[in-house]
């Protein structure tokens, strides 16, 4: 048995993670000429699209063997974007649960009304539930909040996730 | 097999072993369990895939091969995991749009801002939150005040990462 890493292997792992730097930098150029209130998710998984071609053209055009780590390449290239996604949209939006460790690590100890008002979780509903009227998900008529057929197709999705797996969000 | 199916067998084996897991224990597990229970899992989800870089590739001659096949796996699995419960399990269980939406699925002719409030609201939100990070171990009670017992956790993780990516992006805190 020899100790000692085939190059081609680093080579295949080290260009997954160049191109995925180079679609964050390219994303980063983007979103810094543009307004940085907004997310623009989409924009990543579209550059992240093309560098992911490029990578794949890039390796394929070398020459296979079995030392190759074509397809680990690909994988992990294709599972950093969400990854990367889940950290660029805590960027910008703040969790519930991230807003009360805040506002524990600010003061030593809170009580329930203090973490109450800290969290502001009213507001949050609110804000929530405009989204989702933006996003076509509600409908409010009158003064009355409705499902739309697209919101009913979440909620269906929802039931069955929650049959599958024996839990109910509490939100 | 080649060292690069190996690598993508194992994690994928890993990955639905983690899945499977996952679903059993998780089935009808209180809150305060939930982030417990993840990481229980995760670990022994982990363990298997390590377990199976060294037992299943009989046909890899060199070490630095199984050195390959186990780290590659391991970081295959980890990611899908992660994606996993940030992104399935997590928006399904914590998500605020989620259960606004599935408030309102419940009552097909609509309720108005105030009665969904009945439903979810400030209250509601925090006690569930305060249970899972309690759970977590994240946050202690004295009877009066709650503390915080441990600054790294998985969101001051997620939190560090966000605020190096802020830097890039020019995005003042």
């Amino acid at each position: 048995m020899c100790i000692g890493l085939h190059p081609q292997h680093m080579i295949d792992l080290i260009s997954s993670l160049v191109f995925f730097f180079l679609a964050i930098i390219t994303h980063a150029v983007y979103c810094r000429r543009h307004n940085q209130q907004f997310l623009y998710a989409k924009a990543f998984i579209i550059i992240a699209c093309v560098y992911g071609l490029v990578h794949v053209a890039l390796i394929l055009s070398i020459h296979a063997s079995s030392t190759r780590l074509v397809l680990t390449s690909v994988a992990l290239y294709l599972l950093l974007i969400p990854v990367f996604l889940i950290i660029y949209v805590s960027m910008i939006l703040m969790s519930p649960s991230k807003k009360l460790l805040n506002a524990l690590s600010r003061h030593s100890a809170l009580t329930e009304e203090q973490l109450l008002e800290a969290l502001d979780g009213n507001t949050l509903i609110n804000v929530r539930l405009e989204e989702l009227m933006q996003s076509g998900c509600v409908v409010k008529q009158g003064s009355v909040y409705q499902l739309t057929s697209s919101g009913l197709t979440v909620y269906r999705g929802l039931s069955l996730y929650e049959m599958v797996s024996g839990r109910r969000g509490e939100g | 097999m080649s060292v690069d199916s190996l690598i993508l067998l194992v994690a994928a084996m890993s990955f639905c072993f983690f899945l499977m897991l996952f679903i059993l224990k998780t089935r009808r597990l209180a809150d305060q369990a939930i982030i417990k229970m993840i990481k229980e899992v995760f670990y022994i989800s982990s363990g298997l895939c390590m377990g199976l870089s060294v037992y299943l590739p009989k046909t890899l001659t060199s070490l630095s091969e199984y050195i390959i096949v186990a780290l590659c796996a391991q970081l295959l699995f980890g990611l899908a995991a992660v994606i996993f419960v940030l992104c399935v399990f997590g928006p399904n269980e914590t998500s605020i749009r989620m259960r606004l939406i599935s408030v309102l699925g419940k009552f097909p002719q609509g309720l108005t801002r105030e009665t969904m409030h009945q439903y979810y609201n400030n209250q509601i939100m925090l006690r569930v939150r305060l249970k899972r990070l309690m759970g977590a171990g994240d946050i202690v009670f004295d009877g009066n005040k709650y503390e915080l017992k441990h600054q790294h956790n998985a969101f001051f993780i997620i939190d560090q990462c966000a605020r190096a990516l802020k830097c890039l992006y020019g995005i003042k805190s």
